[in-house]
C-alpha cells in the first residue's frame, strides 16, 4: 500500500503535537483562591485555562493548585519546599516572611529589573516584599484596613463618620442602643487568627507612630521592641472599652472570640454597623440582595479612627507570587509569575474580589477608576504599613491572647499591656523571631 | 553405626529447626520493617529532637540543647494549663462515655417496635466525619443565627444567648459534650453486643431469688461487661487524651486558653512557632503521661483477669 503524501501531513501534525507536549516545561503552582472555594475559584481558573496557554506556550501548569487554606499551605512549603514543588507560590505577607527565613524563595531582583512592567508595581508594594535587601516576589494584590460604616444608619441618626476612638465608641454605643438587633461594631476577637491581629495591628500602628512592635538593632544584630507596654495597654483598652464601656456597650459582648467569618457575615447581613475592613468584603455581594443592597447602596468608607496623639496607619496587606528557591525550573516558573502579575491577570483578579491593584496601569483602567469601592481604598493606601520581615507565629499568638485576655477581664487592659510587652521582648532576646 | 545415625539425625532437626526460624524470620522482617520505620524511628527521632533548638524554618542550625527545652516546658503556664484540661477531659469524657453509654446500651437493647432503627441511627454520630461534627456545633452556636440561642430567644430567655465557644465558661463545657455527642453511641453498640452474650438463665435465676432490674444489672450486667468497659477505656483514655480535631476545629484552644489542651498547644509550637525542638519536648511529655494513663488501666485489666 503507497502512502499519499496529504496521509502523512495529519500524521506529521499528530507527531509534532506529541513532540511538543513532551517537550512543554511543567510547573506547579500554589494559588490559594484558585483551590478554595469562593467567587474567585471559577473566573480564576477559566484564566487559566482559557488564556494561560496563550500567554505561554511550551509551559503546562499542573492543575493542583494547592490547599485551599493558607495556613494550611504554609505548613506543607515549609517541610516539601526543599523538593522543589511547587515551583511558584501565591501568599500572605506572614507567610512570605517565613518562606523567606526558611530560604525556600528565590530572590528576584535581576528579573525584576530586567522587566519591562517593573515601573508599573507602586512601589511600597515592593518596599513590603523587600528583605534584607532583596526581593522576594511580586505583588498581585495589596489592600488595607478601613472602618466601613452604615451611612443610612448614622444618616438616620445624625452622626458624621467617626474620627477619633472615643466617637467611634459613642457612635457604636448610639446605633447598639437604638438601633434593635444591630451592634454598633464588630470585631475580630478569636485567639490565634490572623483577622485578630491584623486589626489589632491597624489600631496598634497608630499609636506606635505607624512603626512596627519591633525594630532591627543594626549594633546587636538582633530585633530588639521597638514600643512601651502603655501602648500595647492603651490598644487594649480600646478593646476592653469596645466591650464594657457604656450600656449597651459598642460590641455585642456575645460575639467575644468570633472569627472572620462572623464579623464578616454579621455586617453584610446587618447585624453589626461598623468594622474594620478591607475591601473583599465586596465579593460578598453575591451572597444575595440584603449583603448586595448594604454592600453598594448603604456603605460608607473611611479612615480608621485615631487615638489622642495618634498617627494615621493601618495594616498594609501585599500578596506575592514568589518563586521556590529549589525549583528546577525557575526561567519558566519566572514567566508564570509575570503571567500571573500582568496587567490583564490583575485588572480580572482584583476587580473580582474587589481588592486593590499594586499596579499603576491596573489602577488606571476605567473599571477601577471609575469605581467609588476601588477609589475609596486606593486613597487609603498610603498610611498602609508592611510587617516587618519577622516570623510572626508566635507573636500573633501572644497578642491575640493579650486581647482575649483583656476583653474577658482576666486582665486589666493596662497589665496585659506590660504582660504582652515583656513576653514579646523575651522572643526578642531568645532569638526567637 | 547407630551413633552416626543419630548425630545424623540431630543435624538434621538443627537444620529443620533453623530453617523453620529463619522463614518465621522472613516472614516477620518486611511488617518489623514497617514497625520499625513508622512507629520506632519516628518516636526515637521526636525524643532526639526534643533535647535540640532545631526550627523548622532554620532547619540546618540545630543545636543540642540537653533539658532546656523540658525545664522551660514545665515552667511554661499555658503548657501546665493545657495538660490539666487534657487530664480533665480525659477523665470526665471517658467516664461520662461509660456511664452514659451503659444507659444507652440498655434502652438499645429492649424489645420494644422499632428499636432496629434507632439502633441504626444512634452511630450515625461515630460515622460523621468529625469536621462535620464540629461545623454542625458551630452553626448551631453561632450568636446571632445559631439554633442553640434563636430557641432560647423562642422561649424567652434571650438573656442566657451567647457565643458559646467563644464563653469562657461554656467552651470546655462544648468540647467535652461533643466528644459524648460522638462517642457515647459507639460505646452503647459495643456494650449492647457484649450485653446480648449473656445467659438469660442469669437473669431468670435472680428474678426467682427475688433480684429486681437494680441488682440484676448491678451484679449480672455490670461484671460481665466488664471486659468491653475495659477495652473501651483503655481505647479512649488514648484517644482523648491524643485528641485535637475537635478542640481546634471549634475554638483553636481559646477563648484566653479556656480549651487549651496539649496536642493543640504543641501543634501551634510546632507550626505558628516553627519551634520543633520545644514543641517535640512537648510531645515527649505527652506520650510519657499517656503510657502512664494506659499502664494503670492495664493494671487494671490485669487485676481482672486475675479474679
Amino acid at each position: 500500500m503507497r502512502i499519499k503524501f496529504p496521509h502523512v501531513l495529519p500524521i506529521a501534525a499528530a507527531l509534532a503535537t506529541t513532540m511538543s507536549v513532551g517537550f512543554a516545561t511543567e510547573i506547579d503552582l500554589w494559588f490559594i483562591p484558585m483551590s478554595s472555594e469562593g467567587p474567585m475559584k471559577e473566573p480564576l481558573l477559566k484564566w487559566m485555562k482559557d488564556t494561560l496557554p496563550k500567554e505561554l506556550p511550551g509551559i503546562t501548569v499542573g492543575d493542583n493548585y494547592g490547599p485551599p487554606i493558607y495556613q494550611d499551605a504554609q505548613q506543607k512549603f515549609i517541610v516539601q519546599g526543599r523538593k522543589g514543588k511547587p515551583d511558584v507560590i501565591e501568599a500572605v505577607l506572614e507567610g512570605m516572611i517565613a518562606y523567606q527565613r526558611a530560604g525556600l524563595l528565590a530572590p528576584v531582583d535581576d528579573l525584576f529589573d530586567r522587566w519591562s512592567d517593573k515601573d508599573q508595581f507602586i512601589p511600597s508594594t515592593i518596599k513590603a516584599l523587600t528583605l534584607n535587601g532583596k526581593l522576594y516576589g511580586v505583588p498581585y494584590n495589596t489592600n488595607v484596613r478601613v472602618l466601613l460604616y452604615r451611612k443610612d444608619l448614622f444618616q438616620k441618626y445624625g452622626m458624621t463618620p467617626p474620627k477619633t476612638w472615643d466617637e467611634m465608641l459613642q457612635d457604636a454605643a448610639t446605633i447598639s442602643a437604638k438601633e434593635s438587633g444591630v451592634a454598633g461594631l464588630g470585631l475580630t476577637t478569636k485567639n490565634g487568627s490572623v483577622r485578630t491581629f491584623q486589626e489589632f495591628i491597624s489600631f496598634f500602628f497608630q499609636v506606635n507612630n505607624g512603626e512596627n512592635p519591633y525594630k532591627y538593632d543594626e549594633a546587636g544584630k538582633k530585633w530588639a521592641m521597638n514600643t512601651s507596654p502603655e501602648k500595647f495597654g492603651q490598644v487594649l483598652k480600646l478593646y476592653s472599652d469596645c466591650f464594657f464601656a457604656g450600656n449597651p456597650p459598642a460590641v455585642n459582648q456575645n460575639t467575644r472570640g468570633n472569627d472572620y467569618q462572623a464579623t464578616d457575615t454579621d455586617y453584610v447581613s446587618g447585624k453589626s454597623a461598623m468594622v474594620p475592613m478591607g475591601p473583599w468584603i465586596y465579593q460578598y455581594r453575591a451572597n444575595g440582595e440584603v449583603a448586595k443592597k448594604i454592600l453598594e447602596e448603604e456603605t460608607g468608607v473611611a479612615p480608621l479612627p485615631l487615638p489622642p496623639g495618634g498617627v494615621q496607619a493601618t495594616y498594609l496587606e501585599v500578596k506575592p507570587i514568589s518563586i521556590n528557591a529549589f525549583s528546577k525550573e525557575k526561567d519558566a516558573a519566572w514567566e508564570l509569575v509575570k503571567a500571573l502579575t500582568s496587567k490583564e491577570f490583575i485588572a480580572m483578579a482584583n476587580r473580582t474580589e474587589g481588592v486593590n491593584p499594586p499596579r499603576k496601569d491596573v489602577a488606571e483602567l476605567p473599571e477601577f477608576k471609575n469605581d467609588w469601592w476601588e477609589q475609596a481604598f486606593i486613597a487609603q493606601l498610603p498610611t498602609g504599613v508592611a510587617l516587618a520581615p519577622i516570623n510572626w507565629g508566635l507573636v500573633i499568638n501572644d497578642i491575640t491572647e493579650a486581647m482575649q485576655k483583656a476583653i474577658y477581664k482576666n486582665q486589666a487592659p493596662e497589665d496585659a499591656g506590660k504582660e504582652l510587652y515583656n513576653t514579646l521582648e523575651q522572643r526578642a532576646e531568645k532569638n526567637q523571631l | 553405626m547407630s551413633s552416626v545415625l543419630r548425630s545424623e539425625n540431630n543435624a538434621l532437626t538443627l537444620w529443620q529447626n533453623l530453617s523453620r526460624k529463619s522463614f518465621g524470620y522472613a516472614i516477620l522482617f518486611p511488617a518489623l520493617l514497617v514497625i520499625l520505620g513508622l512507629n520506632l524511628y519516628p518516636t526515637i527521632s521526636g525524643i532526639l529532637t526534643s533535647f535540640t533548638n532545631q526550627s523548622l524554618i532554620d532547619p540546618g542550625h540545630s543545636v543540642y540543647v540537653g533539658l532546656e527545652n523540658y525545664f522551660k516546658l514545665l515552667k511554661d503556664p499555658v503548657f501546665q494549663i493545657s495538660l490539666l484540661h487534657s487530664l480533665e477531659l480525659t477523665f470526665f469524657a471517658v467516664v461520662l462515655q461509660v456511664i452514659l453509654g451503659l444507659v444507652m446500651a440498655h434502652l438499645l437493647i429492649q424489645k420494644v417496635p422499632g428499636i432496629h432503627f434507632f439502633r441504626s441511627v444512634a452511630m450515625i454520630t461515630w460515622v460523621l466525619p468529625i469536621i462535620a461534627s464540629v461545623v454542625m456545633f458551630r452553626f448551631m452556636t453561632l450568636p446571632s443565627y445559631g439554633f442553640v440561642n434563636i430557641l432560647l430567644k423562642d422561649v424567652g430567655q434571650e438573656r442566657l444567648a451567647r457565643n458559646w465557644f467563644g464563653d469562657e465558661t461554656f467552651a470546655f463545657l462544648l468540647v467535652l459534650i461533643m466528644h459524648l455527642w460522638r462517642n457515647v453511641p459507639f460505646y452503647a453498640v459495643a456494650f449492647m453486643a457484649a450485653m446480648q452474650a449473656i445467659s438469660s438463665d442469669l437473669y431468670e435465676a435472680a428474678r426467682i431469688d427475688g433480684a429486681g432490674e437494680w441488682r440484676q444489672f448491678w451484679f449480672i450486667t455490670l461484671p460481665n461487661l466488664r471486659y468491653i468497659i475495659l477495652v473501651m477505656v483503655v481505647l479512649h483514655v488514648t484517644f482523648t487524651f491524643n485528641n485535637f480535631d475537635f478542640v481546634f476545629l471549634s475554638t483553636g484552644g481559646g477563648p484566653v486558653n479556656a480549651t487549651e489542651v496539649l496536642s493543640t498547644y504543641i501543634y501551634k509550637q510546632a507550626w505558628n512557632g516553627y519551634a520543633l525542638g520545644y514543641a517535640s519536648a512537648g510531645g515527649v511529655i505527652m506520650l510519657v503521661v499517656l503510657v502512664f494513663l494506659v499502664l494503670v488501666c492495664n493494671k487494671f485489666i490485669k487485676g481482672l483477669s486475675e479474679e
